[in-house]
């Protein structure tokens, strides 16, 4: 597979051109990791995003999802519903993508890929935190050749008689135009991407006009009681569980949350299950040393260091902290010579734990190995915005005590906190983005339908 | 043997683990305590094991003239800049300032990039094809507005549904997802520790 | 020679090494941001960087913060840390998996591996996810339970839509096969309602989760905008232009 590198479209092996917007392909490979599902260099042997190994040279291909070239084939096309047929092969082009449904992963495979339906996804399933849904842990191996039996093969019907099943609106999709129409032109691409960099650059001359307006969610002012309500002298447990990739939207959160903390005299204990995380880590608390100088290493804070290991590092973590870090990160001591680890042995020794993670699976790991064993210890989830959907069902089953996504959390907790920094200006800059996205919906479906007609 | 020793230590360690989790036992607790971080060992020499692959391809690489010799070459001498700057000063400025000025900006900027390309996806995916077009259309929008910092001062009721939204459709559709996560990772571990799956023989 | 470069960088008057950083991050910055008018050298020079810095951390992590650490307590008092003998072994017969000829010894590990993994996977994802979201989703319906009124309708039509739209989810991506009669019939055509109704409520999933993408994607790029309009800029103020 070709993921275009414009558009994020896949092409099939081979392809020189994209399918979708016909950027030239020469050179540029890219290969989707099997278990988290980041798109990696050609050459990459191990994902970069989780290291996972992607394909070892001598191992079958990766099933990929169907491409355009190979989806329709014969026989599912033969089984296709007659309307199916009548897609003009331009439609078929750019419609016709890979179901990103979890269905395809946990149903015994079909002999033959369902005849694929217009996906309204496209082209957002490398952006969006659907690895999880699709992938985990069904992709982790390359699949077998699997021959279905009779039952296998009813199911494998019914898939496709589902799939395949026009939806009202889609009659229209039938008889769409031809590329050039569903396509973005370099010039509309170049329109797009300047005005992303306009939207950007919003609060630089706006200053802050909807700042004054900032009013802080009630998880904000919840995490903010919480915080509060803590005893000086308390030990709170950090995780600084995101990559840099997210350090523009998590760091500002993570800052202040510990500034908060720090104002208080509660002792942060920070770890990372990312070996990139520690450094962030320090980055932050380095930062708040110098806003705070009465608050200093090993006395008031210390920065345990990178726990790998997944599943079985936080179970470690449970069991013991002595079993978990021998020594602290900074100064290479082991935690009974550190003022503000000594006498902590267990989790039970936290008054909480407080969670910045850019991906749920660690979110869902830190729920599943250390909250189900110590649902006494408040859990807090401070994640990125993209992540923070897929988890609102634990923060309302009670296993999170807070959920905060970074981008608007930030803003809402400066603003909470009686700050006026630039920070709570970017608000602006998300009001200019709404706005924007509006008006491509409306240009986008004008153009769309106006093409509809015109192909009619 | 080769095949029977990882087959009969996955099954004992999975079982071991499992009860572990399930039985509060002393013993069995100091037992799990020691496999599980015997596992971060192993985890640890798996990184290595990851990064010797990629230095490895790439040194192939280098002395064949597959690829571009000299991106090869920059890899290298990147990522063995960075170990030995990271073993032998650990905490040094240097190895800070190869995290600040180098780790931190390469990263965060290639997600920057998706935000321009998100917005031309977005313009692909506004289209109203089909119902669940206008869906997608319609709550994305409705999400991104009240989740602007400022709604609430505009109307409560904007917070309201921005809650609702969350608590209600959002809540149920991604409970049904990890529902259905939790049944796929226990059927997954299931064929592991009945050795129906063995994933660490290569079959 | 990492000592020389340590003690030269040390030598160079205060700021220097910041001065060099921003410029060096800037332009990094830049190349990777080229990446929207196509495929060129800068970003492929930065992404080749990327992977190795990443890949060296990563690697020294590993080493200063897990391996080394125990291997001292190992080599000084073998007696007591044992396991970490054990352990270490094993890990050696890991690394033999980059051999090719000698990599079934490597199973062994990947055997302890995967079987520790499955087995705390498979207890986290049952007592941490599957049963507290089960009985997370078994509410009453009863709008009494919910106070007076409309008030309590409200809650308990949420209640319900909540109920409904987990079970529709979970049906849209479970199948059955079609069976035989009219009673299955029936139930087939429920079922396709039903997974009809997943369809939508995944697609409000993901409408949300676009507009949070959106969000951090942004976030990102403000972020680096800020960076280079803000530390970068400065120093062409410093040098007076």
């Amino acid at each position: 597979m070709i993921v275009c590198p414009v558009c994020q479209h896949r092409n099939p092996e081979g392809a020189k051109t994209c399918e979708a917007c016909g950027a030239s392909l020469e050179g540029f490979f890219y290969r989707a990791c099997p278990v988290c599902g980041a798109l990696n260099p050609a050459e990459a042997v191990f994902c970069r995003r989780c290291l996972a190994e992607l394909i070892p040279s001598e191992a079958p291909e990766e099933p990929l999802p169907p491409t355009e070239a190979e989806a329709p084939s014969e026989e599912t096309a033969s089984t296709a519903p007659p309307t199916e047929k009548e897609e003009t092969p331009e439609t078929t082009e750019e419609e016709i993508t890979e179901e990103p449904s979890v269905e395809e992963e946990i149903l015994p495979k079909p002999e033959h890929p369902p005849v694929p339906v217009p996906n309204p996804l496209e082209g957002l399933e490398e952006l969006l935190p659907l690895e999880a849904a699709v992938a985990l842990p069904h992709r982790a191996e390359p699949r077998q050749v699997h021959f279905p039996d009779e039952t296998e093969r009813r199911d494998a019907e019914l898939f496709q008689q589902i799939a395949t099943e026009p939806a009202p609106l889609r009659e229209q999709a039938r008889v769409l135009g031809t590329p050039r129409t569903r396509a973005l032109s370099p010039i509309g691409r170049l329109i797009l991407y300047i005005l992303v960099l306009l939207i950007a650059i919003v609060p630089y001359f706006s200053g802050g006009f909807t700042a004054s307006w900032i009013t802080p969610r009630e998880d904000v002012t919840t995490l903010l009681q919480s915080l509060n309500s803590l005893p000086q002298g308390a030990t709170v447990l950090l995780a600084f569980d995101y990559d840099p990739a997210y350090a523009g939207e998590m760091n500002p959160l993570a800052l202040d949350i510990t500034r908060q903390l720090a104002q208080r005299s509660v002792h942060i204990v920070a770890l990372s299950t990312q070996p990139a995380g520690i450094g962030l880590a320090e980055q932050v608390l380095r930062q708040l040393s110098d806003q705070v100088p009465a608050y200093r290493y090993g006395q008031s804070y210390a920065i345990l260091g990178y726990l790998p290991g997944q599943e079985a590092g936080l179970r470690t973590l449970n069991s013991s902290l002595g079993d978990a870090f021998k020594e602290d990160y900074l100064q290479r001591r082991s935690l009974g010579e550190l003022p503000v680890t000594r006498g902590l042995a267990t989790l039970a020794d936290f008054e909480q734990i407080i969670l910045f993670a850019d991906d749920e699976t660690t979110v869902r790991r830190w729920i599943e190995q250390i909250q189900s064993r110590n649902p006494e210890i408040p859990l807090h989830a401070l994640v990125t915005a993209r992540i923070a959907p897929m988890l609102v069902p634990y923060r309302q089953s009670g296993q999170l005590s807070t959920l905060l996504p970074g981008t608007p959390g930030a803003i809402e907790l400066e603003a909470a906190m009686g700050r006026r920094s630039f920070l709570t200006w970017t608000s602006d800059a998300y009001t200019a983005l709404f706005f924007s996205l509006l008006f491509i919906a409306v240009i986008s479906n004008v153009l769309y339908l106006s093409s509809t007609r015109r192909v009619r | 043997m080769k095949k029977t020793l990882p087959l009969i230590v996955a099954i004992l360690c999975g079982v071991l683990s499992l009860a572990d989790f399930i039985i509060p036992n002393p013993q069995l607790d100091a037992l799990g305590a020691v496999l599980v971080e015997g596992v971060t060992i192993l985890a640890a020499f798996a990184l290595l094991l990851g990064l010797l692959n990629i230095l490895g391809t790439h040194v192939h690489r280098v002395a064949t003239g597959e690829g571009s010799r000299g991106l090869s070459l920059s890899l290298i001498l990147a990522m063995l800049i960075t170990m030995a700057v990271g073993i032998a000063f650990p905490h040094s400025g240097t190895l800070r300032w190869i995290f600040r000025y180098l780790y931190v900006p390469l990263q965060s900027t290639m997600t920057a990039l998706l935000a321009f390309f998100v917005v031309s996806a977005a313009y692909r995916a506004f289209r109203l094809r089909n119902i669940e077009a206008l869906i997608l259309l319609v709550t994305s929008l409705l999400v991104l507005f009240t989740q602007l910092p400022f709604v609430g001062a505009i109307s409560p009721s904007l917070a309201i549904i921005r809650d609702w939204l969350m608590r209600v459709p959002v809540t149920a559709a991604t409970r049904g997802l990890i529902l259905g996560i939790a049944l796929g990772t226990i059927a997954t571990s299931l064929r592991i520790l009945l050795a129906v799956d063995r994933p660490y023989t290569g079959e | 020679m990492l000592e020389t470069l340590a003690n030269v960088m040390n030598a160079l008057p205060a700021g220097t090494a910041s001065t060099i950083g921003t410029w060096v991050a800037a332009l990094l910055t830049l190349a990777v941001l080229s990446f929207i008018f196509g495929e060129n050298p800068a970003f492929r020079l930065a992404e080749y960087l990327f992977v190795g810095i990443a890949a060296g951390y990563a690697g020294a992590l590993a080493w200063t913060q897990v391996l080394w650490p125990r291997a001292k307590l190992f080599l000084a008092n073998p007696q007591a840390y044992w396991y970490y003998g054990l352990f270490f072994a094993l890990g050696l017969l890991l690394l033999t998996r980059g051999v090719r000829s000698l990599s079934t010894l490597g199973n062994l590990p990947l055997g302890v591996l995967f079987g520790t993994g499955a087995g705390l996977a498979l207890g986290g994802a049952l007592t941490g996810s599957l049963v507290p979201q089960i009985e997370a989703s078994v509410v009453s319906l009863s709008p009494a339970d919910y106070g007076q009124g409309l008030v309590g309708w409200a809650y308990a039509i949420d209640a319900f839509i909540l109920l409904i739209g987990t079970i529709a989810v979970l049906s849209a991506f479970h199948f059955t096969g079609k069976g035989q009669g009219a009673w299955s019939g029936f139930w087939h055509g429920l079922l396709r309602i039903l997974q009809g109704a997943g369809r939508g409520f995944i697609m409000v999933a993901f409408g949300a989760l676009l507009a949070g993408a959106t969000l951090s994607f942004f976030a990102a790029l403000q972020s680096r905008l800020a960076f280079l309009l803000r530390d970068w800029i400065k120093l062409f103020g410093n040098m007076g232009l």
